[in-house]
């Protein structure tokens, strides 16, 4: 993943940023579905 | 020039440029265009604001679907050609215009303006978005293709999981008469109007971050520690390149079509009826089912996350077992799935659950695996091209999936009074669509040497920038 590579340090900020605003909304989008499918196991 | 940092200079990378900043450039495009797939949440707001049918705000969906398709087969090889950030920035640019002429069709009342934007521009931006970060991609990892396309097009299926209920907490904000949680209450006509113009800013904004990102490796760039003479000894995948004009001409691209047609018609008749799918196969026999509507509307929720975790898992899968075995899962494994659906599905929820989540994984893999198939079979020349060429099997599977599952239950009785034993023959027809996808994936062997290019053909954009520079090597800057 990311880490895993030797790149030059100055790309670090950008790589954090970028996943952030990708997997930050992708995080609460997973939630909220799984949230809707507890009815299914009872929930 | 303000749109400078689009140039071809600007987009080959420097030296020392991270590749796994293509992968969230990639998904943030994917992230936003997958809205697509949430609009379910507006369209009984827009029933009502319009009053019209259902059948007629549907139409929305199906333009843009459609121009998804047609832009993905006539802007391809323009893809190709000028590079990943000026088309991620062209589909920018269609997707939110398409929201706000849609936001001014709602605000005045006239739905053909609706059409024209959500449908027509939207589903422009739809169709450049969805192909132009693969060749990119695909460029980046050529020791992982399948992943680096996987975690892309995962992003597809996650953009409903966000618009969804994204979508939902603005129309309670902007209509305090809404309620999101209560299926009763419907949004005003004013709020999706403001909805539309939220998700434009928000979308435009957030593709931005992919344009900015994304870069073309320069020439001659490989990772650390691949050799690429490792993975072209392998049968199935070519060191050679086709063009776009050339592979429509193989028998390989109709196969391939062909697979993905049968696999994508399965995959939407389970999705397009899955929430009252469940409550007829467990109905009794005093017609009440049960499963109640918010667990149908759950299992909806459940089989959307395994369409997107399906299409990571298994297009990265596909990097280790190859690509024919990896469609010979999904399409061999999808028979006995719809097969055990069909007959033994009605026994137990969890078992009837298990079997659907595992054939949307295997739907959802069948879109990310592609790009990898298609690199494997005509090489990285004009990829995303032939990839837009081949989207055409998603848009006809979206007209017969829906067609051949609803025209066997509308012979079997009323919706809301189904049972299992309705939906046998559907099913089975998905089993026999399924081995046809099969057979075709079979068949796909090496392209033949005369549809090759010459050796000096092997990457379209860089391709073009010579030809415009007269030669000259790019030497790439990371601005």
């Amino acid at each position: 993943m990311p880490g895993n590579e030797n790149q030059p340090a100055s790309q670090r900020p950008r790589l954090v940023v970028s996943w952030l605003i990708v997997g930050a909304p992708l995080a609460y989008g997973i939630y909220q579905t799984i949230s809707r499918t507890l009815p299914l196991f009872g929930g | 020039m303000a749109l400078t940092f689009l140039d071809r200079e600007h987009t080959v990378a420097g030296p020392g440029y991270s590749r796994w900043l293509i992968p969230p450039a990639a998904l943030a495009v994917h992230l936003s265009i997958g809205q697509a797939y949430a609009t379910s949440v507006y369209k009984n707001a827009l029933v009502a604001h319009f009053d019209t049918s259902l059948t007629a705000i549907g139409i929305i969906f199906s333009i843009a679907i459609v121009m998804l398709g047609v832009s993905a087969a006539i802007l391809g090889t323009w893809v190709d050609r000028v590079g990943p950030r000026k088309a991620m920035f062209a589909s920018a640019c269609f997707w939110a215009s398409g929201f706000l002429v849609g936001a001014l069709g709602i605000g005045t009342n006239q739905l053909w303006l609706v059409y024209l934007g959500y449908g027509f521009i939207g589903g422009i931006g739809l169709g450049i978005g969805y192909i132009s970060p693969v060749s990119t991609l695909i460029k980046w990892f050529p020791d992982r293709p399948g992943l680096a396309t996987g975690m892309a097009i995962m992003g597809f299926g996650g953009g409903a999981l966000i618009a969804s209920p994204l979508s939902s907490q603005l129309l309670g904000f902007y209509d305090s008469g809404f309620n999101p949680t209560d299926p009763t209450t419907v949004a005003s006509g004013d709020a999706v109007m403001k909805l539309f113009v939220t998700l434009a800013v928000i979308y435009f904004l957030v593709m931005m971050l992919g344009v900015f990102n994304v870069r073309v490796p320069a020439p001659g760039w490989k990772p650390p520690n691949f050799d690429p003479a490792k993975i072209t000894t392998k049968k199935m995948i070519t060191a050679n390149n086709v063009s776009a004009k050339n592979a429509v001409k193989t028998p390989q691209f109709w196969l391939l079509w062909t697979v993905l047609f049968c696999n994508v018609t399965a995959g939407i008749g389970i999705l397009e009826q899955a929430s009252p799918m469940i409550q007829d196969f467990f109905r009794g026999g005093d017609g009440v089912s049960a499963v109640a509507a918010a667990a149908g509307a759950g299992f909806v929720g459940l089989l959307s996350i395994f369409n997107m975790a399906g299409r990571f898992v298994w297009s990265s899968t596909s990097d280790y077992i190859g690509r024919k075995p990896m469609y010979a899962i999904y399409l061999g494994g999808g028979i006995i799935l719809y097969f055990l659906l069909a007959t033994f599905g009605n026994t137990a929820t969890a078992l009837f659950v298990l079997l659907a989540a595992i054939i949307l994984s295997f739907y959802g893999g069948g879109f990310a695996t592609v790009p990898a198939y298609l690199r494997d079979l005509f090489g990285t020349y004009q990829v995303g091209a032939i990839h837009g060429r081949l989207l055409t099997a998603w848009s006809a599977a979206g007209v017969a999936g829906p067609l051949i599952i609803n025209g066997f239950l509308d012979a079997q009785g009323t919706p809301g009074e189904l049972v299992a034993s309705d939906y046998r023959l559907a099913l089975y027809t998905m089993v026999a669509v399924l081995a046809v996808g099969f057979v075709a994936n079979l068949l796909i062997k090496p392209v033949s040497d005369r549809f090759h290019e010459s050796a000096g053909h092997t990457d379209a954009f860089l391709e073009a920038h010579d030809a415009e520079s007269g030669g000259q090597v790019v030497s790439g800057r990371s601005s």
